[in-house]
């Protein structure tokens, strides 16, 4: 064993304890977002997904030789000068975003380039454990909402169900159901897209494909959700506003995640084959 | 590893942890007092009641303060105002907005654009946004902005964003107000209720600098 790799044992522990030490003003906050705001609940998985295919790499890590990286160190620095200025002017997003650059910048600085791409994608995957703002979020949902709305209320008429649309409230003879921002679709999409993701990676189809698996989370996430909408629209006119509160609404909406999730797969088994083929 | 690496690392990391304790002791200042429930139930001529909005709403604007009224003239003209306030600790910002909001409750935007109000503190004139909404034929006639600092007006959500930032960095204090004002009228009534609004936001501009909130 060389005297570099005996160092590891003891340096990058510290290190990293030194980076936990750094960031831990905003990891709190964070958490507490994962946990008490629905659309980021997904995160909660992220570094444990990370740590997972981390893990898969154990026996590849220990065969590549460990050196310095000056770009690496130039990350880091740069991450890190990014997060004091985000963190002195309250820019939570872009301080967490640095929370992740700084740890690639970090591990590239002190393990080199040959050990980042083998570690490029868990420790990419952590962008996805930063929680999207929620002006940009509110961007992306109202439209979303507006539009499940829309469609859905064409859907249900061609069901031969009156139904009156006004915004994202949606008015039947006998009661009325408001299109949340929850039921927007973003949720789907993020966490769809997180499986997209995965899916992609370690699918062996060529790069193409991969982003075509990824993209396609988008519409199946909004199809999912448009056909919940829909469903419980449907459900509402003959048995009132009752099954879209409660069990009935979380039940549809795991029953439409599952269905979305199906799809993807059959996306990524489709893709699988034709590059098999 | 390499030694030097490392060393290099570490040291950037504990400059770094140095900076930002430095930082987080300056803690997050508090609403002391809110002083903008203090406006005037007179403004510009108008009287004005309280009013308020479901429980809904103010759920999803999650403000620190929320100042909803009334306002008519002796003629019988009406405006609504609407303050929405939310201290440092908040992010000096509502995530809504009306491009997107109005729509969602049903109201087809018709038209939007800038207009110029004078303030005191502006005499060279500062834009405000203005949009007309229309629903069952009623035309909702809105001009909106965000006001920071006691008297700085910015039109736009990255312009409040930029401040926001410059604030917080120089002063730790990026406390801000959403503020509307507006009016429901046939469409014949449009360009009266637009000149009216802007008069009447000239006096909420006047105002709003002596009974910003206080935080500390």
């Amino acid at each position: 064993m060389t005297k570099g790799v005996q160092n590891i044992k003891w340096q990058l522990p510290v290190l990293l304890l030194a980076w936990a030490a750094v960031f831990w003003p905003v990891l709190p906050p964070m958490v507490e977002t994962w946990l008490g705001h629905s659309d980021n609940s997904h995160a909660l998985l992220v570094p444990l997904i990370s740590l997972y295919f981390l893990w898969e790499k154990r026996e590849a890590i220990r065969l590549v030789p460990v050196q310095g990286s000056i770009p690496g160190l130039t990350l880091l620095v740069a991450s890190l000068a990014i997060y004091f200025v985000s963190y002195a002017g309250g820019i939570a997003f872009f301080a967490r975003l640095m929370l992740v650059a700084a740890l690639i910048g970090l591990l590239w600085s002190c393990l080199g380039t040959a050990m980042l791409r083998l570690l490029a994608f868990p420790l990419g995957f952590l962008f996805f454990m930063v929680p999207i703002p929620d002006t940009l979020l509110g961007m992306v949902a109202f439209p979303l909402q507006l539009a499940a709305t829309r469609i859905s209320a064409g859907l249900i008429q061609f069901c031969s169900i009156p139904v009156y649309r006004e915004g994202n409230m949606l008015y039947f003879l006998q009661t009325q159901l408001e299109v949340a921002e929850a039921c927007s679709g973003i949720r789907s999409i993020m966490s769809l897209t997180m499986l997209g993701v995965i899916f992609a990676y370690i699918s062996p189809g060529s790069g193409w494909r991969k982003a075509v698996l990824i993209l396609s989370a988008i519409p199946v996430a909004m199809l999912a959700n448009i056909l919940r909408v829909s469903g419980t629209g449907v459900l509402a006119h003959f048995f009132g506003d009752r099954v879209a509160r409660g069990f009935l609404h979380e039940f549809s909406g795991l029953a439409v995640f599952m269905f979305g999730l199906a799809l993807l797969f059959l996306i990524y088994r489709v893709l699988k084959a034709r590059d098999a083929g | 590893m390499s030694n030097k690496f490392f060393y290099l690392a570490l040291l950037t990391l504990l400059l770094t942890a140095g900076l930002i304790l430095s930082v987080a002791n300056r803690g997050v200042p508090r609403v002391l007092h809110t002083n903008l429930e203090n406006l005037p139930m007179e403004i510009a001529g108008y009287q004005g009641r309280e009013d308020s909005f479901d429980q809904g709403v103010y759920d999803a604007l999650q403000a620190d303060l929320h100042v909803y009224r009334q306002y008519r003239s002796p003629e019988g003209e009406a405006l609504g105002l609407y303050i929405g306030y939310y201290g440092t600790a908040k992010g000096g910002r509502t995530g809504h907005n009306p491009y997107a909001c109005l729509p969602g409750a049903g109201w087809g935007i018709i038209e939007t654009g800038t207009v110029e109000v004078y303030p005191s503190y502006y005499p060279q004139g500062v834009k405000v946004n203005y949009v007309v909404a229309g629903k069952d034929g009623v035309n909702n006639v809105m001009l909106h902005w965000y006001q920071t600092a006691g008297t700085r007006v910015l039109a736009t959500g990255l312009q409040q964003n930029i401040q926001r930032f410059k604030g917080r960095v120089l002063h730790n204090r990026n406390d801000g107000a959403y503020v509307q004002v507006n009016a429901l009228v046939p469409e014949a009534d449009i360009p009266m209720a637009r000149s009216k609004s802007k008069e009447f936001v000239r006096e909420v501009m006047e105002l709003l600098p002596r009974h910003w909130p206080v935080e500390g």
